[in-house]
């Protein structure tokens, strides 16, 4: 693709779908594969961006190679430069962006007592820090269109708490507090910004756990990443239209915050 | 041990400590105008340590616990006050000042807490207040850094806080509202300090020791049973 990345099976370009809405997705794992999925089934474009080669080419592979969906990966997930570089990519493919969904995280347990700085600050940098510079790559282009839509992700651990792993519910909690100062100050120039905060997900990582998890929930069960992605596609549409500083949760009820 | 004690909500905390009968460690960035707080301190009769430190760095934070430790003994108490603000509109903020603010406000929180729990752990005793802030939960559009620095504050809190409830240390978040200090004066004009004042549901701004009660309860042995918790004081500004 650039300098910036290496893209995978690049479309070809030659679909022209005028009236197509263009995303940009970071983080190829369950929920975002899900999101970058329906968006496609939804008629639009997605730019996907992960730090594995492997999950970039499965999200490929799930739309048969389709030019509606490029995929870059980057070892840089949380460097500005890159970003940017990125944004411009899609730009110079596509001509406009229409929104971003930053789903790139990382998590880790190890105890506050115990944990080393490296590893503290390996999580805030994939989740923090790259939320942070992909936000503020595709704003100018949301506030050159006049509009657009941004999502971000937290969790019901930024509110019941992760007993070892704090960084990650660190994390999580500034992304809120980021996601609300963006709506205010971006929603001037018509951006709306959201976060989307899932409870327990069946995901590749939940391992022997899902039992346990799903038993203490209201609804009996552990969401779906196509449940998640239901809300982040909400959130980006223009059913949500006056939705914006807001805290989305998809979680059968596991808080009611 | 009180974090940004040089000034401001710190000062007025470690000075509050002092009258209560505690011993206070104080830390800060500055050096001159710390110096004056442990003055401070002194002449109400109270054995201090003050020690220059930037809480963004584990090593100067490692080697300032431990010498509060040999001057004045374990550290039951921990305040985190210390706090940057960096005040540009959003499209302007620089990775640089970004992780500027993380560092000093979010990094620096967890360093300070990890230092000193062990001693806590071992003794199954402590008590810390983090600072929050009214804005982690309003956003804030020339400050998206510093909110955002301050919501890690109040989840890194809630996950510390249930590691080692079952060790007898209770973690808890004060969220001050506008307070009258130096630190707002850095990004908003006197017109403007006393226009929020106006509208603020009191009819007024923060003291310091508006802040400093509510935290003196969270760090005494009145406050059994609360932990996790994030208490805003601001004059009824953010009710939710």
């Amino acid at each position: 693709m650039s300098a910036a990345g290496r893209s995978v099976g690049r479309g070809d370009g030659t679909r022209i779908m005028k009236e197509s809405r263009v995303y940009l997705i970071t983080g190829m794992s369950d929920i975002g594969r899900a999101a970058a999925l329906r968006l496609v089934q939804q008629g639009a474009r997605v730019a996907v961006v992960d730090i594995d080669r492997a999950a970039c080419e499965r999200v490929r592979a799930a739309v048969d190679g389709s030019a509606d969906v490029v995929a870059t990966y980057t070892a840089e997930i949380a460097e500005g430069a890159v970003a940017q570089r990125i944004v411009a990519d899609v730009l110079a493919h596509w001509g406009h962006l229409d929104g971003f969904v930053a789903c790139a995280e990382i998590t880790g347990s190890v105890p506050v007592v115990d944990m080393p700085m490296a590893e503290w600050s390996r999580v805030l940098s994939v989740n923090l820090r790259g939320t942070f510079v992909y936000c503020k790559a595709v704003a100018p282009a949301l506030v050159t269109r006049g509009r657009g839509a941004i999502v971000v992700t937290s969790s019901h651990l930024a509110y019941e708490g992760a007993p070892g792993a704090t960084h990650y519910a660190a994390t999580k909690g500034a992304i809120e507090s980021l996601m609300r100062s963006l709506a205010c100050a971006l929603g001037p120039q018509g951006i709306r910004v959201n976060a989307l905060a899932p409870g327990p997900t069946e995901t590749a990582e939940l391992g022997p756990r899902r039992a346990e998890l799903a038993v203490h929930q209201p609804l009996g069960r552990l969401g779906t990443p196509e449940e998640v992605a239901a809300g982040v596609t909400y959130l980006l549409s223009d059913e949500a239209d006056f939705v914006t500083g807001q805290v989305l949760h998809v979680n059968g009820g596991c808080i009611m915050p | 041990m009180v974090t940004g004690a040089a000034s401001g909500i710190g000062r007025a905390l470690a000075l509050a400590l002092a009258d209560a009968g505690a011993r206070v460690a104080l830390a800060d960035l500055q050096p001159d105008p710390l110096r004056e707080t442990a003055a401070a301190v002194s002449a109400r009769g109270a054995a201090s340590f003050a020690h220059p430190v930037d809480i963004s760095n584990e090593d100067r934070i490692g080697e300032f616990v431990a010498l509060v430790q040999e001057h004045l003994g374990p550290i039951e108490l921990l305040a985190n006050v210390a706090g940057i603000f960096i005040a540009v509109p959003f499209t302007e903020l620089s990775e640089e000042a970004w992780d500027r603010n993380i560092a000093v406000n979010l990094t620096g929180t967890f360093l300070c807490c990890r230092a000193v729990l062990p001693g806590m752990l071992v003794r199954r005793y402590g008590k810390i207040v983090n600072f929050g802030s009214e804005l982690f939960r309003t956003g804030a559009p020339d400050a998206a850094a510093y909110a955002a620095s301050k919501g890690g504050i109040v989840s890194f809190t809630r996950s510390l806080a249930k590691e080692v409830a079952a060790a007898g240390i209770q973690v808890n978040v004060v969220a001050p509202g506008l307070t009258d200090t130096a630190q707002p004066r850095g990004h908003l004009t006197e017109a403007q300090m006393q226009a929020c004042a106006a509208s603020n549901p009191m009819g007024r701004m923060g003291q310091p020791i508006d802040i400093v009660q509510p935290t003196l309860f969270f760090l005494s042995d009145h406050n059994t049973y609360i932990t996790g918790q994030v208490l805003h004081v601001g004059g009824g500004e953010v009710c939710w």
